[in-house]
């Protein structure tokens, strides 16, 4: 009896194994992904100082959030802050040319200024994703310049660690 | 003697059978089910911001052909079986979706993108035809964003072609 129910149990293997249920196929799908990091202002209202009288020369004038900035990257990351140039471009001479330093930036809400100059300064870091932050500002050029209009570029570069 | 031996072989028969007729409603009819799967372009090298920013789409990335020679309807499904990646963490299958292209002959088909899932996701419910059908489907990728570390990921899409 034992005998005769294995033979049949073998006989209905075989007929299941005739009679599959569903058919299958499989395939792999490859994303490469390479190292991407890209930093962008987001915004830029703080970036003019206007300097109106005798207090603004002594105390020198302040733009908190002067400009926020988006770093996206796919690996932790570091931002530096620099200038384009050692000094400010304005008026010729006699007007003694206004170094780069005349400027601070830091990390809103940061402790204290570091003074630019094209050797660039650490300013902060974060880890993969999109990250944002902002930036203030500190001018403070005293009475040694004539009146006129100065600019500066001012370099962020974002770094992949 | 001889009369063991033929009820011996009675009974194995009727044991066969019984066991025949239990499993039948459970298989279906489903005598001839063929699934053939042609991948054309499923790599993606996501080299750019954008790429990274946007959905990715590789059109007509792969070919499916059913044959189903029952007379009944059959469906297709779909589900990502694996994921590895050379990094600590693979991408969940949700990163990746299908999406009918064109068929032929042409059928009623579903043209809808099927976002896959670890579990069988439907792509498809059709009458059969008894002929092959042939399904060239878009692959979407993505966005994948900045969250996953630049490396290669692997995704395993098993296709299940059955009949009810």
């Amino acid at each position: 009896m034992k005998k005769l129910t294995l033979i049949a149990a073998a006989l209905f293997a075989g007929y299941s194994a005739t009679k599959a249920q569903s058919a299958t196929a499989s395939q792999t799908v490859t994303l490469t992904l390479q190292n991407q990091i890209d930093i962008a202002f987001t915004a830029a209202t703080g970036t003019n100082f206007t300097f109106a009288n005798t207090t603004d020369y002594q105390n020198g004038l302040s733009n908190l959030n002067a400009s926020s900035l988006q770093v996206k990257s796919n690996r932790p990351w570091a931002v530096t802050v620099g200038s384009a140039s050692a000094n400010f471009s304005g008026p010729s001479a006699p007007s003694p040319a206004m170094p780069s330093t005349v400027l601070g930036v830091r990390l809103n809400g940061g402790s204290s200024y570091g003074a630019l100059s094209t050797t660039s300064q650490s300013l902060t870091s974060g880890a993969r994703g999109m990250s944002s932050f902002s930036v203030d500002y500190n001018a403070n050029p005293g009475f040694s310049y004539d009146a006129g209009t100065y600019t500066l570029s001012v370099v962020y570069t974002a770094t992949q660690q | 003697m001889c009369n063991t031996g033929i009820n011996k072989i009675r009974l194995l028969v009727i044991h066969v059978v019984i066991m025949l007729v239990l499993t039948t409603p459970a298989l279906g009819q489903n005598k001839n089910n063929q699934i053939e799967l042609t991948a054309i372009n499923t790599g993606f090298n996501l080299s750019n911001a954008s790429a990274l920013e946007t959905q990715q789409v590789k059109t007509n990335a792969f070919q499916i052909t059913a044959t189903s020679k029952s007379s009944n309807n059959f469906r297709i499904f779909a589900k990502v079986s694996s994921s590895t990646s050379s990094t600590a963490t693979p991408l969940p299958a949700s990163m990746l979706a299908v999406r009918l292209n064109s068929v032929s002959p042409t059928v009623t088909a579903n043209f809808n993108t099927v976002i896959l899932s670890t579990s069988d996701q439907t792509l498809q419910t059709l009458n059969t035809t008894n002929t092959p059908i042939t399904f060239n489907y878009d692959l979407l990728a993505g966005p994948i964003g900045y969250s996953y570390a630049p490396g290669t990921y692997n995704l395993t899409m098993l296709f299940t072609m059955t009949q009810p």
